[in-house]
């Protein structure tokens, strides 16, 4: 009766090609979720970004300097009728 | 509705940073370059992860400017050049970009039909798809003129651009041989269309 014979350590070693695949595999994961939640975050702060500069700068939406050939202007709050279409500026910027 | 502006502008922005980095990586990843002890596959995943994320916040842009109708622009003004009303020059830009970054993403879903030349052929789009995009971002920019945040933005964007094209042309790329045995092995499952932008 043979004794069992000695395997080598199963065990991957630190440059096996299937662990750094295994490795590199949940670090793309890692990175897209990162990148997912990266982004959204900064749309977020730029959009608030831009509403909180908005009225501050001279060329601002708010400061109402958008004015180009097909700017629509924005219809006056207290306007209640219905019928009345905005009005759109003809001029030059 | 003011809130469809600031997030047309947010998106944007976002989009330009994305795109940065898209075009960073694909020069680093034309270098064969990736961070020690890092499979090179990596670097290529997040290339094509950032580039179809610039895709989907320009699909958001791109609707909230159509939507938002203190300004006058229409959906085909986004998708045709210079045929809008609204700044028809920095707004055809935009349209020029989209029409750019859209044929970079159909021929890179198409690689394996068109083939490695013409695909790289068209890939080359990538390096006047940036610059465009970087002018309407200006052009556009309300605050731009007064030394708004999108100027400082599009100047970190444009210095990262710089140092990757200069990382590039200085080092030599490394041989082939040397890259990450497990290169081929694209995991389909964290990443929708295979052979997006390479």
């Amino acid at each position: 009766m043979t004794s069992p014979k000695q395997h080598p350590d199963p065990r991957p070693g630190p440059s096996d090609p299937s662990r750094l695949r295994d490795r590199g595999l949940r670090l793309a994961r890692r990175l897209t979720t990162t990148l997912l939640a990266l982004s959204t975050a900064l749309v977020l702060g730029l959009s608030g970004l831009a509403a909180a500069t908005a009225g501050s700068l001279p060329g601002s939406r708010n400061a109402a300097a958008l004015v180009a050939p097909g700017h629509v202007a924005p219809p006056p709050a207290a306007a209640s009728s219905t019928t009345q279409a905005p009005a759109v500026t003809s001029g030059a910027s | 509705m003011n809130a469809l502006w600031y997030l047309m502008r947010g998106t944007g922005a976002v989009s330009l940073v994305l795109l940065t980095m898209t075009l960073a990586l694909g020069v680093a990843n034309h270098g064969r370059w990736a961070p020690r002890n890092t499979p090179r596959f990596v670097v290529d995943h997040l290339h094509r992860t950032a580039s179809l994320l610039v895709v989907a916040l320009l699909a958001v842009h791109i609707t909230t400017a159509v939507l938002d109708r203190h300004v006058a622009i229409d959906l085909a003004d986004a998708v045709i050049p210079f045929a809008g009303h609204y700044r028809p020059l920095w707004v055809g830009l935009g349209a020029l970009s989209l029409d750019l970054l859209l044929a970079l993403i159909v021929t890179s879903l198409l690689r394996a039909r068109i083939g490695l030349r013409q695909w790289k052929a068209v890939h080359w789009l990538a390096y006047a798809c940036w610059p465009v995009a970087v002018a309407h971002g200006l052009g556009n920019g309300t605050d731009v003129p007064h030394g708004g945040w999108m100027l400082w933005l599009t100047g970190a964007c444009a210095v990262t651009v710089a140092a990757a094209v200069w990382a590039r042309l200085t080092r030599a790329p490394r041989p082939a041989a040397t890259s990450a045995p497990t290169a081929p092995v694209v995991p389909t499952t964290i990443h929708a269309p295979t052979g997006a932008l390479r």
